[in-house]
């Protein structure tokens, strides 16, 4: 009954509506986007990665790491938690604030063992009328924003991940499996490059049970010579002697295991990713900055 | 794999198949408008309504500014000043801001530059710099220059004039014990008259503009 | 050319995969070896299933339909066979690449630019001549088989070629290659798989049951359907794309129920009652594929819903959908095909045992192939829904899972190198006739010769 010039149009009409949806719009909803401030503090974000980490997210992906391990955090809620960080010189003064927006709040118990989590609140501004209260009675209070959700409770992220976060990566690796560990942010998990070494050549070593395939290839092994010193580039092994193949029994004072050129920028790489500025369209409170060790205490 | 050059082509194996013209069961329509309405109404809810910033578990942008950090206030203000004091002054001035003598560097800390009235004198050292003696607390400091950090922070004026308003802010609460914003309006006033100045104040200088 | 060329892939596909899975029971296996890494076995995989046989078979099926059905002859079939000849290139420059680290990165799409254009070239040669073949057709009726394997010509050729442009001639900026990767996975994968196999199956069904298609309207809501909301699917549920994007998504894919419901009820219907001349051939593998596709569509519309999508995705669920999908629908649906067409061509039948033999060892296959993985991956779904479960655990639920998939796999190797001897058995006989006849042809003309003179 349908002629061709039907059928035609019928998948004419069909792939190009899927096409302006899912190619044309993102396009130009996120294509150009370039860097983005921080909030609130107005840092340019992301920044583009370095030389190094940048020939490593070649070999990332010629690896096909990506098959395993994805590179996005997941969020499922998110809530705000009132810290009260000081009762301010007067603190009955506080406390009175404190008891006019909340009588269960008001009570003295709430300064014990301060700084501490007084409540949560459904998002800031329920948080304003205490915030109010207590700055105006002297006392130092903070409303955090923090973002739940079993990818964050799991300590893979502060926050969910956005376009804005993959903004310069040149193929961008969110993957789909997770066989392994999510590394969006393994760049501050995992902040040390010995131990990111370690790991790829032998990953049941670091971590015991892991299935992660070991990749021996991108290293090279040297035997050493009697009293050889090690070379400067060989990994740090660990003095318990069972970090090598477990197969092989021989103790580690033998031979090194010098990094290969993929395998050092793999690992700068891996360093490099981090996705926990907070952003407007993915809001988080950043930990505080260090402490500053004077006599006033300074709000966050 | 051409029909051209077999040896034997063998007739096709009866008639092609037929499509009967029987109606469509009513049922499959139903399910379908009704999943349509389902998907309609998600799509709703959560769908944020082809917004480019809306990434779930926010519903619509009036949801993710509900979780906006304040803007301004104090407290705004002074972790940004603090920020950029750490990554500007402490090197010199010492994140506790008690200085560093032994480089001619003066100690912020109950400074009576930093607790004057108005933060004209701060704002002008910071966007400057200082060359020559200063007397801080009753002790000479003599051997240091400070640079014109404020000048050389990034930005367009604008955002020059916020970042020293914030330093300033924070210098003054934190060390001056303070506790007045300065404002980036003060700033660009306080900029406006130095702008053609290409030289680090002095002492003297300084006690010609007003406290 | 198509059909033996895929089979020669599948087979190898088949390799690849075990050796993918080995990395999973045994991961020091290719330890020392870059190439057997499974961040490259993987892709091979994948690369040679879709591309090496997928695709092959599905546009050999779609170029016999088309003659068939508009009862004439291919045109230009020099041509076709040299587009034949320049994909297998391709596939096989794309796997020589892979191996070697240079992929592409995108999941489905891993073949460097040099071989994608060679595919994309290959395509639309064949395509063309395909649509020339329609054009020249005689019985002007159009049966339902005819639309998809139009819709299918018509469909490769744009979203590869945009995959191909925007991923890797003139990339886009940060996550919208997620998401040109995510809708050219999506179409191809829901989209173009259903029409190529969806030809088939309303071909032979009826054909082969001697009965008629029920009916010409669901085939034309099943059309209709498979295009409109087979498009918007591909994009999972934790995406770092807006929200809108997500939820299209996930509603497209919700909505794929119809279509699985409307297949189904065409099944139904026109098997219905109908003497089983199956017995292990091309009628049971198609049935099958049916089923199976019916099966993967409704599985993976419930797996859209937020609830259950939380738990499933990032596991092996999805991959599990997947085999479905891929092993128990669509190579089903090409075997089925391919045991159905062969003896007409070639003038040679394929011995009956054998064609049996394919089926009981690729039919068990596909579902201990798919369905260990779904139950696999929702125990391990599940866990790491915790965080306080230790995120190896979650990893070890699913091991069971996976070890009988990979018995699974195992089956449907041997399946595909009986496929492979079928056919070669095939392409044997019918040199051996050709040659036979070719011989007695000539011999023939100077004993006429003679005895005319």
């Amino acid at each position: 009954m349908k002629s061709s010039s039907t059928v035609f149009l019928a998948a004419f009409l069909a792939l190009s509506a899927s096409w302006a949806g899912f190619v044309l719009v993102p396009q130009l909803q996120l294509g150009r986007v370039d860097q983005a401030k921080t909030v609130p503090t107005g840092d340019n974000y992301p920044l583009a990665r370095a030389g190094l980490a940048a020939q490593g997210a070649a070999v990332y992906r010629s690896l096909g790491c990506v098959y395993c391990h994805s590179q996005q955090v997941g969020q499922d809620g998110v809530k705000v938690e009132v810290v009260l960080l000081d009762a301010g010189t007067n603190a009955d003064n506080t406390l009175a604030a404190i008891r006019k927006v909340s009588a269960e709040l008001g009570r003295p118990e709430t300064f014990i063992g301060l700084p501490k989590k007084i409540t949560e609140v459904a998002d800031m501004n329920a948080a304003d009328a205490l915030l109010k209260a207590v700055s105006e009675a002297g006392g130092k209070i903070e409303a955090n924003v923090v973002p739940t959700g079993p990818d964050i409770s799991r300590g893979w992220g502060r926050r969910r991940t956005v376009a804005q976060d993959y903004v310069y990566d040149a193929v961008v690796q969110i993957g789909t499996r997770r066989a392994g560990p999510d590394l969006a942010n393994v760049g501050t998990r995992r902040a040390d490059p010995n131990w990111q070494l370690r790991h790829l050549y032998a990953p049941a070593a670091e971590i015991p049970g892991s299935t992660m395939p070991p990749y021996r290839f991108l290293f090279q092994e040297r035997k050493l010579k009697f009293g050889q010193h090690s070379s400067p580039d060989a990994i740090p092994l660990v003095t318990a002697g069972k970090f090598l193949d477990v197969s092989k029994d021989t103790g580690p004072a033998d031979r090194e295991i010098v990094p290969t050129e993929q395998a050092r920028v793999l690992v700068a790489y891996l360093l490099s990713l981090q996705a926990d500025a907070p952003l407007f369209e993915s809001p988080v409170t950043p930990p505080p900055a260090p402490v500053v060790t004077t006599n006033v205490v300074v709000a966050k | 794999m051409n029909a051209d050059s077999q040896p034997s082509c063998p007739p096709s194996t009866g008639a092609e198949p037929t499509a009967a013209m029987t109606a469509m069961p009513v049922w499959i329509v139903a399910v379908m408008l009704t999943l349509l309405f389902l998907g309609g109404w998600y799509f709703d809810v959560y769908g944020g309504w082809f917004e480019a910033n809306v990434y779930g578990p926010y519903h619509s942008v009036a949801d993710v500014m509900r979780f906006q950090p304040p803007k301004g206030g104090l407290d705004a203000v002074l972790s940004l000043g603090r920020k950029l004091f750490q990554e500007n002054c402490a090197v010199c001035h010492m994140e506790t801001g008690i200085g560093n003598p032994a480089n001619g560097c003066p100690p912020l800390v109950d400074s009576e530059w930093v607790k004057s009235p108005t933060p004209t004198r701060i704002a002008m050292i910071i966007s400057k710099g200082l060359a020559g003696p200063i007397t801080v607390n009753g002790k000479p400091y003599g051997t240091g220059v400070m640079l014109a950090v404020g000048d050389s922070l990034m930005g367009d004026e604008k955002e020059k004039a916020e970042k020293i308003a914030a330093i300033a802010t924070y210098v003054r609460f934190q060390f001056g014990k303070v506790a007045v914003e300065t404002k980036p309006a003060q700033v660009q006033a306080v900029r406006a008259g130095i702008k053609d100045r290409t030289s680090n104040f002095s002492v003297g200088d300084l006690m010609k503009s007003p406290e | 050319m198509l059909f033996g060329g895929a089979a020669v892939w599948l087979v190898l596909s088949c390799g690849f995969g075990l050796a993918a899975s080995m990395t999973f029971h045994q991961p020091a296996l290719f330890a020392d070896c870059a190439v057997g890494t499974y961040g490259r076995v993987y892709p091979a995989w994948s690369h040679l299933f879709v591309y090496g046989f997928a695709i092959p078979s599905g546009l050999g099926v779609g170029l016999w339909l088309l003659a068939r059905l508009g009862r004439v002859e291919l045109a230009k079939p020099f041509l076709i066979a040299v587009g034949a000849k320049l994909w297998h290139l391709g596939v096989l420059v794309g796997l020589v690449a892979i191996l070697n680290g240079q992929t592409s990165g995108y999941e489905w799409f891993e073949l460097p630019r040099y071989a994608a254009v060679l595919l994309f070239l290959a395509f639309v040669l064949m395509a063309i001549w395909a649509v020339v073949t329609y054009s020249q057709r005689r019985e002007t009726a159009l049966y339902p088989s005819q639309w998809f394997v139009l819709a299918a010509l018509f469909w490769f050729p744009w979203i590869f070629s945009t995959a191909v442009l925007l991923l890797q001639f003139f990339p886009v900026r940060g996550v919208v290659q997620a998401a040109v990767a995510w809708w050219f996975a999506g179409n191809l994968l829901n989209v173009w798989l259903p029409l190529a196999g969806l030809a088939v199956t309303f071909y032979l069904l009826p054909k082969l049951t001697a009965r008629s298609l029920q009916s010409h309207y669901l085939a034309l809501f099943v059309f209709w359907t498979v295009l409109i909301f087979g498009s918007w699917t591909g994009i999972p549920l934790h995406a770092p794309l807006p929200a809108w994007m997500i939820t299209l998504s996930s509603v497209a894919t919700a909505l794929m129920i119809v279509p699985a419901l409307a297949i189904g009820a065409i099944v139904f219907l026109t098997t219905r009652g109908a003497p089983v001349t199956g017995g292990g051939g091309p009628l049971c593998y198609s049935k099958f594929g049916a089923a199976a596709l019916v099966l993967a569509t409704v599985i993976a519309a419930l797996a859209a819903c937020p609830a259950v999508a939380r738990v499933t995705d990032f596991t092996w669920f999805t991959h599990g959908v997947t085999a479905l999908r891929l092993y128990g629908f669509f190579a089903m649906t090409m075997f089925a095909a391919i045991y159905h067409i062969l003896p007409q061509i070639s003038g040679v039948t394929v011995s009956p045992q054998r064609i049996k033999l394919h089926f009981w060892l690729a039919m068990p296959g596909a579902l201990l192939l798919a369905l260990p993985l779904l139950g696999g991956g929702l125990a391990q779904g599940l866990k790491m829904m915790h965080a306080e479960v230790p995120f190896l655990d979650a990893t070890k639920a699913a091991v069971m899972g996976f070890r009988l998939s990979t018995v699974g796999e195992l089956l449907i190797a041997f399946g595909s190198l009986v496929l492979l001897v079928n056919i070669a058995l095939v392409v044997a006989s019918y040199y051996r006739v050709v040659a036979k006849t070719a011989y007695a042809a000539a011999t023939m003309t100077p004993k006429a010769a003679e005895v005319k003179s």
